[in-house]
């Protein structure tokens, strides 16, 4: 099933998710200015969390509201949950 | 663009045409109410304040007194004392003609009949403000003169990705048009103050950015109290937010996207255009009062949770950007900020139909806070009374 997603800022690597997604469902996401895009989940994601919507690598920086939020603690592939486990 | 405002003998332009009755301190704050309630036109305010504070603390409630009646939504003040408190009406008279040449009366309880005589001089003084406003007629006016305060308080998950970004909005629109914006809320930079300095214009405004983030924080550790510790909280955690940083971010975002401009103490005159910062308290009363003092003439508000408040002298227009919220209180908000959440539209669309609303309400449109007489102040203060 498709889920809604937000991407803040065109710039962000990772879509808020607006329901509860299940592994393998698809995010589809609007920006703020009404730009589109999609990425496949690929675990679950509680409602309201993050998820990659780009790669980042192991100490790199996830950019959240076009901006640095914190440190990726591990790389953080595509479609992963972006959370405590893999963000300080 | 241009918005109808009523021009004041200093030079400002007011949003509200308002005889504000204040008293300066706790003990004429049911006199001066009293006499608010029996004049049309006449707003007034509960002042648990202005007398027995230590001296940092007496300037925070001159600093917002004064700045009330100086805000240019006031057409005039009446002024009641007691007669022997620190923040008597000579004293701040004095500070209000030094901003100010609008009409001013002022008389203290002790010396004009007690409670039965204030009201009854009172009501004279506020009746005559009020039948002069009411000779002003509404002209049109640039965005120059406009300082639109933000807020947000009762935040939840849809505040920071969907309510803040559409006032954010909002911001950038006023200061395209030549206004002027309020970024509030020190205690919510924490975690993001390196990312508010760097949008700073020049290395002195980016100073002042960390440095009132920095004072604060020492000042709350110095109460016991460590907001970086305990942030962000377990509950911030469930609902997906996983850094301070990222926390603060979904707060400031109401500034907008320009550059800082200036940051101004608590309740201090706004002077410049653009976005701007007031170091306030994270407290929604007190952090309103502070713009207002400051001269924002209307302040915009997101509350994820929903909240009543407004303001004594500027129109608070409130926004959720929950709908279940907006569904169970929407008779206290004025605007349903939700489609980050809900997609039926974007931040950007919505961020124009709130920057309509704004305008709206700047041109006369009572907000619901305004049409239930909401009028909460809050002043901070730094210790207990004296």
């Amino acid at each position: 099933m498709e889920r809604r997603g937000l991407l803040i800022d065109d710039n962000d690597s990772v879509v808020v998710v607006l329901e509860a997604v299940a592994a393998s469902e698809v995010v589809a996401y609007v920006s703020s200015e009404g730009v589109q895009g999609s990425v496949v989940a690929s675990e679950v994601i509680p409602p309201f969390h993050k998820i990659a919507r780009k790669a980042v690598a192991r100490g790199a920086q996830v950019i959240k509201y076009g901006q640095p939020i914190g440190t990726a603690q591990a790389d953080i592939a595509i479609g992963c949950h972006v959370h405590e486990h893999n963000l300080d | 663009m241009k918005f109808l405002g009523y021009k004041r003998p200093d030079g400002k332009v007011g949003v509200r045409n308002h005889v504000l009755v204040m008293p300066t301190c706790y003990c004429a704050t049911v006199t001066a109410e009293k006499i608010a309630s029996c004049v049309e036109g006449a707003v007034s305010f509960h002042n648990q304040l202005g007398c027995s504070q230590a001296l940092d603390d007496v300037q925070y409630t001159v600093d917002v007194l004064v700045g009330f009646a100086a805000n240019p939504n006031v057409y005039g003040t009446v002024l009641i004392g007691n007669g022997c408190e620190v923040c008597g009406i000579a004293k701040i008279a004095a500070l209000i003609k030094e901003r100010t040449n609008k009409p001013l009366f002022m008389m203290n309880i002790q010396d004009t009949g007690g409670t039965p005589g204030t009201i009854q001089e009172g009501m004279k003084c506020a009746q005559a403000l009020a039948e002069e406003a009411s000779m002003l007629r509404s002209e049109e006016y640039d965005f120059s003169h406009l300082i639109m305060g933000t807020e947000c308080g009762g935040s939840d998950a849809t505040s920071g990705i969907s309510a803040n970004p559409i006032i954010g909005k909002v911001s950038d629109r006023v200061v395209a048009e030549g206004g002027t914006s309020i970024l509030s809320e020190t205690t919510e930079f924490m975690g993001a103050e390196h990312i508010l300095a760097s949008r700073a214009k020049d290395e002195e405004v980016a100073r002042k950015v960390l440095n009132i983030v920095s004072a604060y924080e020492q000042h709350l550790i110095n109460a016991n109290t460590n907001v970086r510790g305990a942030n962000p909280a377990p509950g911030n955690k469930e609902g997906g937010i996983t850094t301070l940083a990222e926390k603060s971010l979904g707060c400031i975002h109401k500034g907008g996207s320009t550059p800082i401009q200036e940051v101004y103490a608590y309740g201090h005159p706004v002077d410049k255009k653009g976005l701007v910062i007031m170091d306030t308290p994270g407290a929604d009363a007190a952090s309103v009062c502070g713009m207002v003092a400051g001269g924002a003439q209307v302040v915009i508000f997101s509350s994820g949770r929903g909240t009543p408040i407004g303001n004594p002298i500027a129109p608070v227009i409130k926004i959720t950007g929950n709908p279940t919220t907006f569904a169970k209180m929407g008779v206290n908000i004025d605007y349903e900020a939700s489609g980050g959440v809900t997609g039926l539209q974007t931040i950007a669309e919505q961020g124009q139909l709130l920057f309509d609303l704004m305008c709206d309400v700047v041109n006369g449109k009572k907000t619901k806070a305004e049409l239930f007489g909401n009028n909460e102040i809050g002043i901070p203060r730094l210790c207990n009374y004296v």
